[in-house]
């Protein structure tokens, strides 16, 4: 079912940004250079369609660093068959934000 | 310190925006992130108040998405919403054609706005009907030079013998003057010695096809010829005799010897002494006599729509237990206690219902009644009236029937009637239909045949547990 859904270049390049690592949403925005208007939103969409799953950081480690808890985003199995589809959809996202992957390649 | 409160400010104002459910978590993943912005920039960095800012997108994208997932349950068939909506429609629908129609227009302006206050018909004799004329033209010609202390001014008009169908009489030309009533077209230049005529509404939209260009002309009125002067407001039934055109007689001692109507001003500060008289006085005769009169409200004379509504409200209400049953579902025998706010929203429902049933009845009858263009004023104001009580009996029937019919928890209709049980000779054995909540709140068992033991119907709520039961097939995917 997940493979079937196309995304649009923005959601693509947000679910390639977390693929590479940058699993909250400021260091999503930081890495594509989105607003916070279109990063935010894109992802609660991705969220929904089960692409991607969020999960809070344990408070513990928090509070020894001192900070409040993030919100941690990861993709699912159907996230990542998603993205496979869309990096032939998009050959350039692949280059524009290299996967772990990919360098490990 | 300004910017940290100005980004909390936006925060706080975006999170109205995202459902309530959702608030707390949303919130607090977008302070968690704007902690750590502030970390690595400096607080006046405007980047920051932009990162703030997208906030609202975020928050009416939370918003959009719960209405894209909700309306389907808002308008679903049978909701409480969903009823609300098609009487806000039907209200909307049957107002629209009332302000489309001309014949409705004119009857909304009704003719007292414009009357001035404290006018009063003064009759000779007090049981007297007030259709008929009590009063000598001679008396008004009295009072006209000579005013009893009540009264500053006065208007008299006699009625003429109907012709051809026409009603007819002659008027003071202060008539309408004293009556405080704008005539539309008014001319009062007479040609000659034919008298200028003032027309009713009906008459002139019967007669002359609501013609613009009748003001001026000289017309045939029965057997007398007049000029028309201009044209009574739509409504103006507040003086008595149903008069259909008003002669108007500039010279006060041309009436004839017949009674006729009388119109007085009261003199605003005599008002309460007259009221507090039952608007009773006493004044001589133009033969000296001493003679009581008798004052009646003008304004008292024009029906008052709204009042009348309000009468057809009350007889509706009270005929209503012949129809059907006023329970509302408050049964004895219920297998658990609803809350106060279930119970609250029911009420609320119920009178909800009521509040928009009420005018678009009120609208209903009188499109009903004014629309067909051949109806007489006095057979559509029959209609209008007949209308009212019982779309109000109907319409509370249907109510409280509708209201019975309702799960009390989630307000929608219950369906999936099946029929439960045999007919028992001894009356013992319970048979009847059970309707059950698509949602799973509980079955509403009604009896077939009312017994002692089981007279009215029951409402049996099923615990959470059983709701698995009811789901439909998206409510797995949801979940």
């Amino acid at each position: 079912m997940a493979s079937e859904v196309t995304l649009s270049h923005t959601a693509a390049l947000i679910l390639q940004a977390i693929s590479c690592g940058h699993i909250y949403g400021f260091s999503v925005m930081e890495h594509t250079g989105l607003p916070s208007g279109t990063v935010y939103p894109a992802m609660r969409r991705l969220e929904r369609d089960l692409l991607i799953r969020s999960q809070w950081e344990k408070q513990s480690i928090a509070d020894a660093e001192q900070r409040p808890p993030r919100k941690y985003y990861k993709l699912t199995p159907g996230g990542k068959t998603t993205l496979q589809a869309s990096l032939k959809r998009y050959p350039l996202l692949s280059r524009l934000m290299p996967s772990k992957d990919l360098e490990s390649v | 310190m300004m910017h940290t409160a100005l980004h909390r400010a936006l925060l706080r104002s975006a999170s109205i925006l995202v459902p309530s459910k959702q608030r707390g978590e949303w919130l607090q993943e977008w302070t968690s992130e704007l902690w750590h912005i502030r970390h690595t920039r400096s607080l006046s960095d405007p980047a920051i108040t932009a990162f703030c800012l997208g906030a609202m997108q975020d928050g009416l994208c939370l918003r959009r998405n719960l209405w894209q997932t909700h309306p389907r349950h808002l308008i679903a068939k049978g909701s409480a919403a969903r009823c609300l909506l098609l009487m806000a429609t039907l209200l909307a629908t049957s107002y629209t054609v009332s302000l489309l129609s001309p014949s409705l227009r004119a009857q909304h302006q009704a003719a007292f706005r414009d009357f001035r206050q404290h006018l009063v018909l003064i009759r000779a004799q007090r049981n007297s009907d007030d259709a008929a004329p009590t009063i000598d033209p001679a008396q008004f010609q009295l009072w006209k030079k000579r005013p009893p202390r009540f009264f500053d001014d006065f208007a008299f008009y006699q009625l003429l013998p109907a012709s051809q169908g026409t009603s007819l009489a002659r008027a003071s030309i202060n008539l309408f003057d004293l009556l405080g009533i704008k005539l539309s077209s008014l001319r009062t230049e007479e040609k000659c010695d034919i008298p200028v005529a003032v027309l009713s509404n009906d008459l002139w939209k019967q007669r002359f096809a609501s013609d613009p260009y009748i003001a001026g002309r000289v017309i045939q009125l029965g057997t007398q010829r007049a000029t028309v002067a201009g044209i009574a407001p739509a409504g103006f039934h507040a003086l008595p005799g149903n008069v259909d055109a008003w002669l108007l007689e500039p010279n006060a001692g041309a009436f004839s010897s017949g009674p006729g109507f009388l119109i007085a001003h009261i003199v605003p500060s005599q008002s309460r002494k007259l009221w507090k008289n039952f608007g009773l006085f006493t004044s001589r005769l133009p033969d000296n006599i001493v003679n009581d009169f008798f004052c009646s409200s003008l304004e008292g004379r024009i029906p008052r729509p709204d009042l009348v509504f309000l009468f057809n409200i009350i007889l509706a209400l009270l005929a209503l237990p012949a129809l059907t049953s006023l329970s509302l579902g408050e049964y004895r025998f219920r297998s658990a206690r609803l809350s106060w706010f279930t119970r609250l929203r029911r009420w609320s429902f119920l009178t909800a219902k009521i509040a928009l049933l009420l005018p678009a009845i009120f609208f209903i009858a009188l499109d009903l009644a004014y629309l067909p263009p051949a109806l007489t004023p006095s057979s559509a104001q029959s209609i209008q009236r007949v209308a009212w009580f019982l779309l109000c009996l109907f319409g509370f029937r249907w109510a409280v029937r509708d209201q019975r019919g309702r799960c009390p928890i989630c307000l929608s209709l219950l369906g999936h009637a099946a029929r439960v049980g045999h007919p028992s000779k001894s009356f013992l054995a319970w048979n009847g239909t059970e309707l059950a909540c698509s949602g799973g709140h509980g079955l509403l068992q009604i009896p077939e045949l009312p017994t002692s033991w089981f007279s009215t119907q029951r409402w049996l709520q099923l615990d959470a547990s059983w709701q698995v039961l009811f789901r439909g097939p998206n409510a797995d995917i949801a979940s």
